[in-house]
């Protein structure tokens, strides 16, 4: 079966000692650069170890989903602190102050070091997938000192994210669109109700992959199915308790199947990961990919480690 | 506990530790200061809280949590079913050690009195605060390996919570602090997340606060009334004291954050005298007391100081107005 690591891999603590250095100006860029290579390496030769089909590159350079977005578009300016939904974790908001349009150099600089390191380990940069927050979840998160109006700032987001991906087209064919605050109820009413548009906006020949993240609502999720997607997250583990109700929904669809959860160091056991798949398959969706539930970064990186083997072995059938 | 002024003065609990501290915790771990040597700094680092609180007029002070790193990992390294996997970012390039709870939670040794007792030795009143995170909070910055839910988690704890708060009463504590604030982090909890919360001090007949800093304070009040403690004491300054209407409901004292701990700026004394003055336009000054919005720990200490000799002169020139 197919696997991918979905989102962020916890950032080791020996990296980002280095990470602060270099933001304090203690490290020169070059040195810091071979540094987060072996980092990102480690990290890229333990999932093709695992074979994995699909994967980021850990989102290593980032502090959070948000962070990406300062990389790629410009108009905004870092604000406040937030809690990241439920989680204790926090993002800087951010504040729109002008019009937003796309600047992705920051990004792409990045990005395209790590398929050119990819390619010197003689690793296929075809698994290795973008990734992006999503429109929805933006408007929704953003303070919007400009434009004053949710709907207007999602398509405007939206046009731009287009912009950037068609720049991205040249390294990559696939995007992971990240959605936390799809199932938010803070998500505001005139955005859902315009999602579909707001995601047709982003129509390109990029396979875009779109994951929610959190507690599943179900009128939400038949609306996920809606929205123009290659591949959309489903998480399963997160919400074991209504999953009857979710596998029903499954027939004829292409998931990511979110099977260890990432927001508990508790392991799933091989069984438990076995009855979730055989469940989903009964449905017959149309594709089914293996996932870690969220971002790993809410669990230590020796936890996160031992999940995504898990994952791998019940993937292998081992 | 001996008579306070009008409007009575205080911390919420952590003061910067001086820089020496840290140097001494840093050649500990690297083996070049042995442990009694750091208890040693400990024991001195609380001494130069009490007199920095003293210089600045507090009226009840607290030992600055000197040998606290972080407030749930102190208490879960402490207690019995807890396991330390690693560090887990929680913002930018912070981390902390999130534990997990892998099996049942058991008091097994005192976890404060050593520190308290140092304290009231130390200390320039008797009207010293003790800390103690509250048992909601632990539970919900842990991960829960063992119980089948998180309320059953969270009822262990408080009854170790609660075993550890009469321990301190025994050896003379008279004010306690009960830190929650995670309290109001999930709408769905905060009912049952209050009673597991005076669990903590089910059974004391001393001076109880509960400390909730940030986030949406309207999450707790359809619940407000249901807390047992003498005192909630918040976060306001942060927010420019909007959320002080929800409390209307509240029968016991508050105490009202006057000092914003994210910044460097130092409020000036006029200004907290005239927030206070804006405080008492809704609640009878009996009922106050003012504290900064949450621990000081994060600022430096020549600024932490300042902060707190701006609120407690403020807080003077209220009570020289209220006299005429
Ligand atoms: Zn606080």
């Amino acid at each position: 079966m197919f696997t991918e690591l979905v989102g962020s891999y916890p950032r080791p603590y020996v990296l980002n000692e280095y990470i602060k250095k270099f933001r304090s100006e203690k490290v020169e860029k070059e040195k810091f650069d071979s540094r987060m290579g072996k980092f990102k390496g480690e990290l890229l030769n333990s999932l093709i170890n695992n074979n994995f089909s699909f994967f980021t590159d850990g989102m290593l350079e980032y502090d959070d989903i948000v962070d990406v977005v300062f990389h790629m578009i410009s108009g905004i300016k870092r604000g406040e602190l937030t809690r990241f939904y439920d989680n204790n974790f926090y993002y800087r908001t951010p504040t729109v102050k002008e019009k937003i349009t796309c600047s992705p150099e920051q990004y792409l600089n990045r990005f395209k070091a790590t398929i050119d390191l990819a390619n010197k380990l003689g690793i296929n940069s075809d698994k290795i997938k973008a990734y992006t927050l999503g429109p929805l979840t933006f408007s929704q998160m953003a303070e919007d000192n400009f434009y004053n109006d949710r709907v207007e700032l999602a398509f405007e987001y939206s046009k731009s994210l287009k912009e950037c991906l068609t720049k991205l087209e040249k390294y990559t064919k696939i995007v992971e669109i990240h959605e936390p605050g799809f199932y938010s109820r803070t998500l505001q009413k005139k955005v859902i109700e315009r999602s579909v548009e707001i995601y047709d906006v982003l129509k390109t020949t990029m396979e875009r992959r779109v994951y929610p993240h959190f507690n599943i609502s179900l009128d939400r999720l038949e609306l996920l199915f809606r929205l123009d997607a290659d591949v959309v997250g489903v998480d399963i583990v997160g919400n074991i308790r209504m999953a009857g109700n979710i596998y029903n929904k499954l027939t004829g669809k292409k998931i990511s199947l979110g099977v260890v959860d990432a927001r508990t160091t508790k392991m799933e056991t091989k069984s438990k990961i076995r009855r979730i798949i055989e469940k989903a398959l009964d449905r017959k969706p149309e594709k089914i990919l293996l996932s870690n539930n969220t971002f790993l970064d809410f669990i230590p990186e020796i936890v996160a480690k031992r999940k995504l083997v898990l994952l791998s072995q019940v993937a292998m059938n081992e | 506990m001996n008579e306070l002024p009008i409007l009575p003065t205080t911390v919420i609990g952590s003061y910067p530790r001086p820089k020496w501290l840290r140097e001494m915790i840093r050649l500990n771990l690297a083996g070049r200061v042995t442990d009694d040597e750091l208890a040693e700094a400990f024991n001195d680092s609380v001494i130069s809280v009490f007199r920095d609180h003293q210089l600045a007029g507090v009226d009840v002070p607290s030992d600055g949590e000197m040998r606290r790193d972080e407030m749930t990992e102190f208490f879960a390294k402490k207690l019995k079913g807890f396991k330390f996997y690693g560090p887990v970012r929680v913002w930018g390039t912070n981390y902390y050690n999130k534990p997990s709870v892998v099996g049942k939670i058991q008091y097994e040794q005192p976890m404060l009195v050593n520190e308290f007792e140092f304290a009231k030795g130390a200390s320039y009143t008797p009207n010293l605060k003790i800390t103690i995170t509250g048992p909601y909070t632990i539970a919900d910055w842990s991960y829960n390996e063992y119980y089948r839910t998180k309320y059953d988690m969270a009822k262990d704890l408080a009854k170790t919570i609660n075993l550890e708060i009469k321990k301190l009463i025994e050896v003379g504590a008279k004010i306690i602090q009960v830190d929650e604030p995670a309290l109001h982090s999930h709408s769905e909890e905060v009912e049952w997340a209050i009673d597991i919360t005076n669990e903590a001090i089910a059974g004391t007949n001393v001076k109880t606060i509960i400390h909730i800093c940030y986030g949406d304070y309207s999450l707790l009040t359809p619940y407000i009334e249901n807390l047992k403690y003498n005192q909630i004491n918040l976060a306001l300054k942060n927010y420019n004291y909007k959320p002080l209407k929800l409390f209307k409901k509240w029968h016991g004292e508050l105490g009202i954050g006057v000092i914003d701990v994210h910044q460097r700026r130092v409020e000036s004394a006029e200004e907290v005298a005239e927030d206070i003055e804006h405080v008492l336009t809704q609640y009878p000054a009996k009922k106050i007391w003012i504290n900064p919005d949450c621990g000081l720990k994060l600022l430096p200490r020549s600024i932490a100081f300042q902060k707190l000799k701006s609120m407690v002169d403020g807080t003077k020139i209220v009570r020289e107005k209220l006299k005429s």
